[in-house]
C-alpha cells in the first residue's frame, strides 16, 4: 500500500519534471515577443508589484493594438521575488537561462536588485531598475539602468528640503535596518549637518518584524527634535505614524518614495495626515502623455496610478522603443538605452548619466486623505 | 523618560504573559512545546478582524468571537494534529506542532490575504499622563483585560472541578486516568483555554499596532516560549513574570541600548537564565503544574 502510493508519487514527479523541461527553450521562429518584470507580487510590498505589472500590460496592450513590434505581439512574464532578496536570484536564473526573455524591468526593492544583478550581467539581459541604493549602479553592471533616482539624491533632496524649505534645525531619524534605510540614514545626516542642523537621535527597526516602536519613539521624544525622517516602507510608516501620538511625538514627519501609496493612508487613517515625501511622479505634473497615461490606466484599472507604475510604465515603453529602434534582441535594447536622449517619458525626459537616470524630485503631502502635490517645493 | 519606557514594557509584558500562560498550560498537562500557539494567536487577532469588518459586530462581542474561535481551533488541533501522535515519541508530537504552525499561516494567508490588514480603529486612545507616567487608553485596556483573564483563569484552576482534575493530569496523566478522569476531556479543556487566552492576546496585539498579519505569530510565539521558561516552565504565575521580565527588558533595552538589540535582549535573558537557573524564576523541579 505503502510502496504503490511512493511509486505514484515518484511517476507524478517524473512526468512533472519532463514536462516542464520540454515547454522550455526559445524559439526565435514564434510570433511573440517577451518581456519580463520581477517584482514583489505578494508581501507587504505586493502592492508596489501589482501597480507596476498593471502599467506594463497598459504599455504593451497599447502597442499590440498598434500592431506589435514587426508584425509580432510582445508578451509579459511576471516573476515573484516576494521582496525578499533569498528568492530573487531564483527569480533572475530564470529570466536569464530563458532566451525569449529579451529585456527585465524589476525588482522594485535595493536589497533583491543587489542580489540578482550579477546573473543578469552575466546574461547579458538589459535591465531597467526602480530601486533606489546607489550601489546599484556603481559600475559593475553596465547592462542595468535606473529609472529612480538614488537613496543619496533622495536623502539629500530631502535634508536641502527640511532645513531651507520647512527651516527646521533638529531632526530625528528612524530607518528600517537594511541597505535601504542604512543607506538614506547616512546620507540624510551627512546633508542636514553640512547645512548646519543636527540630527539629534537615529533609532532603527527591523521592516516585517518591527510592529511597536513605543521604545523608539520615546526615546526619540526625549531628544526633542523638531522634525522626523522615516526610511522606510508604507507599512511601518503608517504604524509610527499612529504611534507617534499616543507616545507625546508630534512633529511633521517626512520620507521617501517607499512609502509613496495610497496603502499609507488606508493603513494610517487620520496619523499620516501631513506627512510629506518625496516622489518622481504626480499626476499633476503634466509632461507629454502624463493625462493620457493616467486616463487610460484609470479607464482600464479604475485606479490612480502611482510614481512606481509611472516609472514602470516608461520603463516599458523604452524596451519598446529600442526593440523598434535597433531589433527585438537583448543587445539591441541595451544599446538604445545606451544612447537615449530626453525620451519623453510620462514622468518627465529621461536619459542616462552613468546608468543613472536625470530627473528633479517632487514633493508630495497627504491632505484630506489623499496624496497630493504639496505647495512647498524644493526650488 | 524611565517611566514611560517602564508603562511601555508593562504593556507590551501583558501581552506576552497572556501569550506565555497559554503556551506554558499546554506544556504543563501534554509536555509538548506548541509552536503552533504564535499562529493560534494570530488566528484569533483574525477572527476578531473579520467578527469587526464583515459581521460588523461591536467590539466587545467581537473579542469574545475571536476567543471562542480560536479555542474552536485549538481544540481541533489538538484532535486532528496532536492527538493521533500522542503516544509516540514526544519529537513527533514537536515535529506535528511546527507543521501545524506553518499550515495555520498559509491558511491565513489565503484567507485573508498575505499583505498588512489595517485593523479598524476600535477605541479612541486618550492619553493620560500623572505624576510623570504616560500611559494611553490602550495600554489601560491592555493590562486591565490580562488581570480579568488571569484572574479567572485562576479560578478556573484553583476552585472548579475541571481545574482540580487539570492539576492532577498535569502531575500524572496515567494515574489520573486510573482515577476516574477523563484526561481526552482534560487535555481538548486545557487547549480551548490556552488557544483563547492566546486569541485575546493577538486581538489586544492588533487593536494596540491598528495592524493584523499572517506572520504576526511568528515572533510572539518565541517570546512565549522564552517567558515561559524564564518563569518556570510550567507555571502559571511564572509565565506571568516571564512576560512582564521580557517585555519591560526590552522596551528598557531598545530605550537606553539600542533599538536595533531589543530582540536580541529576550534572547540574551534566556541564556542567562538557563545558566543561573535552569528550571526558571518560579519552577520547582516536579512539583504540581497546569
Amino acid at each position: 500500500m505503502k510502496k504503490n502510493a511512493f511509486i505514484a508519487i515518484m511517476l507524478i514527479l517524473v512526468v512533472s519534471l519532463s514536462a516542464c523541461s520540454g515547454g522550455g527553450g526559445g524559439n526565435s521562429n514564434s510570433t511573440e515577443l517577451y518581456i519580463a518584470s520581477a517584482n514583489p507580487m505578494t508581501g507587504d510590498s505586493a502592492q508596489f508589484g501589482d501597480m507596476k505589472v498593471k502599467a506594463i500590460e497598459l504599455a504593451l496592450d497599447e502597442v499590440n493594438k498598434a500592431g506589435g513590434i514587426d508584425g509580432k505581439q510582445v508578451k509579459l512574464i511576471v516573476g515573484d521575488d516576494t521582496g525578499n532578496p533569498k528568492e530573487a536570484p531564483n527569480v533572475a536564473q530564470k529570466f536569464a537561462g530563458d532566451n525569449k526573455v529579451l529585456a527585465v524591468i524589476g525588482h522594485w526593492n535595493s536589497s533583491c536588485t543587489l542580489a540578482a544583478r550579477g546573473i543578469y550581467e552575466a546574461a547579458g539581459i538589459p535591465v531597467i531598475t526602480d530601486s533606489v541604493n546607489k550601489q546599484i549602479t556603481d559600475g559593475s553592471t553596465p547592462h542595468l539602468y535606473r529609472i529612480s533616482l538614488t537613496d543619496t539624491t533622495q536623502a539629500k533632496n530631502l535634508a536641502q528640503y527640511a532645513y531651507n524649505v520647512l527651516g527646521k534645525k533638529k531632526a530625528a531619524i528612524l530607518f528600517t535596518a537594511n541597505d535601504f534605510g542604512t543607506g538614506l540614514k547616512n546620507d540624510f545626516t551627512e546633508e542636514f549637518e553640512g547645512l548646519g542642523g543636527k540630527v539629534v537621535a537615529s533609532e532603527t527597526y527591523f521592516e516585517g518584524q518591527s510592529k511597536d516602536f513605543s521604545p523608539q519613539l520615546t526615546k526619540i521624544k526625549g531628544e526633542n527634535p523638531d522634525i522626523m525622517f522615516v526610511a522606510g516602507y508604507y507599512v511601518e510608516t503608517a504604524l509610527i505614524a499612529q504611534q507617534a501620538g499616543p507616545a507625546g511625538l508630534n512633529v511633521p514627519m517626512i520620507g521617501t518614495e517607499g512609502i509613496s501609496s495610497d496603502e499609507l493612508i488606508k493603513l494610517g487613517g487620520d496619523a499620516v495626515e501631513g506627512i510629506r515625501f518625496a516622489a518622481f511622479f504626480h499626476k499633476d505634473v503634466e509632461f507629454p502623455g502624463t493625462k493620457e497615461f493616467v486616463e487610460s490606466f484609470r479607464a482600464k484599472y479604475n485606479k490612480e496610478p502611482d510614481n512606481y507604475a509611472a516609472l514602470a510604465y516608461d520603463s516599458a515603453k523604452l524596451i519598446l522603443e529600442g526593440m523598434k529602434q535597433n531589433g527585438a534582441t537583448r543587445d539591441g535594447i541595451t544599446k538604445y538605452l545606451q544612447e537615449v536622449k530626453e525620451f519623453p517619458g510620462v514622468a518627465g525626459p529621461i536619459s542616462f548619466e552613468n546608468n543613472d537616470v536625470t530627473r528633479s524630485i517632487l514633493i508630495l503631502e497627504v491632505k484630506d486623505g489623499q496624496i497630493v502635490l504639496s505647495e512647498d517645493q524644493l526650488n | 523618560m524611565f517611566m514611560e519606557h517602564l508603562s511601555n514594557g508593562i504593556a507590551l509584558g501583558s501581552i506576552y504573559a497572556l501569550t506565555a500562560i497559554g503556551f506554558t498550560m499546554v506544556y504543563g498537562i501534554i509536555r509538548l512545546i506548541n509552536f503552533a500557539h504564535g499562529d493560534v494567536y494570530m488566528i484569533g487577532a483574525f477572527l476578531t478582524y473579520t467578527g469587526l469588518t464583515l459581521f460588523n459586530m461591536p467590539i466587545a462581542l467581537a473579542f469574545l468571537f475571536g476567543m471562542a474561535g480560536a479555542s474552536i481551533f485549538g481544540i481541533a488541533i489538538a484532535k486532528f494534529a496532536y492527538s493521533p501522535v500522542f503516544k509516540a515519541p514526544k519529537i513527533n508530537l514537536f515535529l506535528s506542532a511546527v507543521g501545524m504552525g506553518i499550515f495555520l499561516e498559509n491558511f491565513a494567508m489565503l484567507i485573508w490575504g498575505p499583505e498588512t490588514q489595517s485593523f479598524p480603529n476600535v477605541i479612541n486612545n486618550k492619553v493620560f499622563s500623572f505624576l510623570g507616567i504616560r500611559v494611553n487608553t490602550i495600554q489601560l485596556i491592555i493590562l486591565g483585560t490580562t488581570i480579568v483573564l488571569v484572574a479567572i483563569l485562576t479560578y478556573i484552576v484553583q476552585y472548579t472541578r475541571i481545574g482540580r482534575a487539570m492539576r492532577c493530569v498535569s502531575q500524572d496523566m496515567d494515574v489520573s486516568r486510573l482515577m476516574g478522569i477523563n484526561t481526552n476531556k482534560i487535555v481538548y479543556f486545557t487547549f480551548g483555554l490556552g488557544s483563547a487566552l492566546g486569541a485575546a492576546a493577538g486581538t489586544l496585539v492588533a487593536i494596540y499596532y491598528k495592524a493584523a498579519y499572517p506572520m504576526m505569530g511568528y515572533v510572539p510565539g518565541l517570546k512565549a516560549f522564552i517567558a515561559a521558561v524564564i518563569g518556570g516552565i510550567g507555571s502559571i504565575p511564572g509565565a506571568m513574570l516571564g512576560g512582564i521580565i521580557m517585555g519591560v527588558s526590552e522596551s528598557l533595552g531598545a530605550g537606553y541600548i539600542s533599538s536595533g538589540y531589543r530582540d536580541a535582549i529576550a534572547f540574551i535573558i534566556l541564556i542567562i537564565i538557563l545558566i543561573l537557573k535552569p528550571e526558571g524564576l518560579l519552577g520547582k523541579g516536579i512539583k504540581e503544574k497546569v
